[in-house]
């Protein structure tokens, strides 16, 4: 009796193992096979790999402190982080500067247009943290936003026609006409999967 | 005779210190008071859920530079946020969406006001922290 006893606690353990490892195995080929992480959390080399920048414009020491409280982040650390990641960018000549949080998101301030710092380098589409719109009389609207070092290429299509889209830097920009009702975009990753959004622009 | 003008002479000076640092002290009030009614910001809204297509309006002033939103996907998917400004007459400034959760918009109008909304096409409402505009 007691060995039969046995024999069942055994059973019923090896039965266990069994679908614990079978559920195991099932999660991994669903992550193999699924989108990209979430953000940019793939990495952001650029604001390692450039150069410190060693004068800041006052509206951009402005941003500086204010996403530094913002984010927790100390702002004598925020403030030797800064990198130019783009230069004289579209319409309005911008540049755009970025550093990294205490999180570990990218933030960014492209001067005279917008600017973003997510809670959290995992915020948004995989592989792109975007801003889009933001047009104005005489300048046309931008679809821009941090890349992460896991992609490869962005589409964008506005009013079903293709908008070239340059990256460099990590940084992606590229302009449109403020009349635009919507915008396509898909963001193309290294390992050849592909995140697409699509975007309302008239909200 | 001469010992009375002089010593109204003497009381003259410390007068006349006084009335100026009296306007002295004035004009600075007005000043800071001046300022204070230039430099402007305002949370027009925060902490609370945006269905799609909810929208917020700031007070209009002048010189509005500054419209910031904050908002999260606690309710899931990857729900859009947008900023924009808008004058009294002409054609508003286009929206700038985001999902990321931040959104930071420097344009800049001489007399108008801010809003924030909730993108029409989102799947799920949205928690927005604040929408916040300012002038300075």
């Amino acid at each position: 009796m007691q060995l039969l006893k046995s024999k069942w606690i055994v059973l019923i353990g090896s039965l266990l193992v069994a679908i614990t490892a079978g559920t195991t195995v099932v999660i991994a080929v669903g992550n193999a096979g699924s989108e990209p992480p979430s953000g940019v959390s793939t990495g952001v080399s650029s604001l390692d790999r450039l150069p410190a920048v060693s004068n800041l414009p006052p509206k951009v020491q402005a941003w500086l402190t204010y996403d530094s409280t913002l984010s927790g982040t100390d702002p004598t650390q925020a403030r030797a982080s800064v990198r130019r990641l783009r230069s004289t960018l579209g319409t309005t000549q911008s540049d755009v500067y970025a550093f990294r949080s205490r999180s570990g998101a990218t933030c960014y301030l492209i001067t005279g247009r917008t600017g973003s710092c997510p809670q959290d380098a995992s915020r948004g589409t995989p592989g792109f943290q975007w801003t889009i719109g933001g047009g104005y009389p005489g300048v046309p609207s931008a679809l821009a936003g941090v890349v992460a070092d896991d992609v490869s290429a962005i589409e964008l299509t506005v009013d079903g026609k293709d908008v070239p889209v340059s990256i460099e830097n990590n940084f992606a920009f590229a302009e449109f006409p403020t009349t635009a009702q919507r915008a396509d975009v898909s963001v193309r990753h290294v390992s050849g999967a592909v995140s697409s959004f699509n975007v309302n622009l008239q909200g | 005779m001469s010992a009375v003008r002089s010593s109204r002479r003497a009381s003259a000076g410390p007068r006349i210190g006084r009335r100026f640092l009296a306007l002295l002290a004035v004009a600075c009030v007005a000043g800071i008071s001046a300022t204070a009614a230039l430099a402007w910001s305002q949370y027009y809204e925060q902490n609370t859920s945006f269905s799609a297509g909810d929208l917020r309006t700031s007070a209009y002033n002048s010189g509005v530079d500054q419209n910031k939103v904050n908002f999260s996907n606690i309710f899931g998917g990857l729900p859009q946020m947008g900023t924009r400004l808008i004058s009294g007459g002409g054609s508003p400034y286009t929206w700038t969406w985001s999902n990321t959760g931040s959104i930071e918009d420097y344009r800049s109008i001489s007399y108008g006001a801010a809003q924030c909304m909730a993108n029409s096409g989102n799947g799920y409402a949205v928690y927005v922290s604040f929408c916040w505009a300012a002038n300075f």
